[in-house]
């Protein structure tokens, strides 16, 4: 049970798919899958999510490690940031924003847990 | 598994599809179809040459030759496309070696299926070097009479069409008669000429009215896969420290295709799939994958529940927008921008005509020490042929 956006978008040169895992419990679980052409293409500075909910941006409680980010490797490379929002009270999320290297896209999520 | 083969009869503005079934070698053609209009299943196909043509040949890489009056078409038998922006060209610009008398016009033209074609023009021919792009000026053209000396006075006169059957035999055609030629020896079966309407002979052209003359006959291209070994030798998991810690496994795609002669198998592909579910640290995560001529990445599907109409399976690909190479990379695409210079994608010995796909992957995970990564996907493999160009 995730809230997954139909398809991939943009962040500057890089296509990206946010996904809400959980929302419950005062938290939201989530990750960005970012296509990438290497598997040394990303680290965590590289990437800034901010998740909105109840009308607040959340606070990061859990980002991603230092360094690259992990990635898994088919045909082509996904590179992974992984995070832990507090959401206190726990508002449904509303909107996702992924920035890479300056690059934005926003995700409509108000769609909730499907 | 080997596929019908399909043979073309033109006349004018119609033809006939005739499918050989290669293990009974039952010839047929769909009489509630054909004769058919040209100009109702040929699409990519000149208005000009619509109403008739006066040769075709296919050439070892997946391209059919159509000929009218000085001009010429390319077809792509791998995906039934002619570049409009280029055809109907000039015989004079495209095909230099030609003899003007030839490039004014050719009745007839032939794939030998040993590197040479023959056309002919009235009572001349002329042999074409395929490797070189080349006819002996000092040679052709040449009576018929002279160089296919068994050739009945009709028939030295000039044929109208004539195709190899890739079977060894090559059949020439001139008015409603025709010749059963032994390539291997050089020489017309005794018996011949014969008339198209003979009994047990082509009934199913007679069935169908179109006993002849014609305006040219052409067995097309296909490809069948004559063997496929996916995954060849298949590595499960590696692990690795440097640069990166690294858990990954690799296989090999490798499959031959096939034509009957003089073709070659140009139209046969590799594609591969994916599906499946991925996860670090136990949470479950996307992949985005590209599928070829897609212009937004899809997500991978995981495998479906029971009954579903969907395999999800989706093209196994990366985006263009941060490969390596700046375009989109897929399995098995003879067309792909990049080529065989992608040596993890490879036909051999050339990417247009190889019979041979050589593929490499590497499935696995890159990331900090002690991170737990579970990949639990399926991976298709898909043999794809030629495009055919009507119905059956």
């Amino acid at each position: 049970m995730a809230i997954v956006p139909d398809s991939p978008q943009q962040a500057g040169e890089y296509w990206v798919l946010p996904s809400i895992e959980a929302a419950s419990g005062g938290e939201v679980r989530m990750h960005v899958a970012i296509a990438v052409g290497d598997v040394a293409d990303l680290s965590d500075v590289d990437v800034q999510v901010v998740v909105v909910a109840g009308g607040q941006s959340l606070a990061v409680a859990r980002g991603p490690v230092g360094g690259l980010l992990p990635t898994i490797q088919l045909n082509g490379i996904n590179a992974y940031a992984q995070y832990v929002f507090d959401n206190p009270g726990d508002p449904p999320p509303q909107t996702v924003q992924v920035t890479i290297r300056g690059g934005t896209t926003s995700f409509d999520v108000s769609g909730g847990i499907v | 598994m080997t596929r019908v083969r399909t043979a073309y009869f033109f006349r004018g503005r119609k033809y006939v599809r005739y499918d050989v079934d290669p293990v009974t070698g039952a010839e047929s053609v769909n009489l509630g179809v054909y004769p058919r209009d040209v100009g109702a299943a040929w699409t990519a196909m000149p208005e000009s040459f619509r109403t008739g043509i006066d040769a075709v040949v296919s050439w070892p890489d997946g391209f059919v030759y159509f000929f009218k009056g000085s001009k010429y078409v390319r077809w792509d038998a791998t995906n039934d496309t002619v570049d409009a922006a280029i055809y109907p060209r000039d015989i004079s610009d495209g095909w230099r070696a030609f003899p003007a008398s030839f490039a004014a016009g050719i009745d007839a033209a032939i794939n030998w299926g040993d590197g040479r074609v023959f056309f002919f023009k009235g009572a001349k021919y002329i042999r074409y070097d395929i490797a070189d792009d080349t006819v002996d000026p000092a040679i052709y053209p040449r009576d018929i009479s002279d160089g296919w000396s068994d050739f009945p006075a009709a028939f030295a006169a000039g044929v109208d069409a004539a195709v190899n059957w890739g079977n060894g035999s090559a059949y020439f055609f001139k008015g409603g008669q025709y010749l059963n030629y032994d390539i291997a020896g050089n020489s017309v079966r005794p018996g011949y000429p014969l008339p198209v309407t003979e009994p047990g002979k082509w009934p199913a052209l007679v069935a169908a009215g179109f006993a002849g003359p014609y305006d040219d006959v052409i067995e097309w291209p296909q490809a069948d896969v004559e063997s496929a070994t996916i995954p060849a030798n298949l590595v499960p998991c590696v692990k690795s420290s440097l640069p990166t810690v690294r858990c990954g496994g690799t296989f090999e795609m490798k499959a031959l295709f096939v034509d009957a002669n003089p073709s070659v198998p140009a139209c046969g592909e590799y594609r591969q799939y994916v599906r499946g579910t991925l996860e670090i640290d136990g949470r479950r995560v996307e992949f985005v994958l590209q599928e070829q001529g897609v212009a937004i990445p899809v997500v991978m599907r995981p495998r479906p529940g029971p009954g579903s109409a969907d395999d999800n399976f989706r093209e196994d690909g990366m985006t263009a927008s941060r490969s390596p190479h700046g375009v989109d990379m897929h399995y098995g695409h003879r067309d792909a921008i990049y080529g065989n210079r992608n040596l993890r994608d490879l036909y051999v010995p050339l990417r247009r005509s190889g019979a041979q796909y050589i593929g490499n992957d590497i499935p696995g995970f890159n990331g900090p020490a002690g991170t737990f990564v579970k990949v639990d996907v399926d991976f298709r493999g898909r043999s794809s042929t030629c495009a055919t160009v009507a119905p059956s």
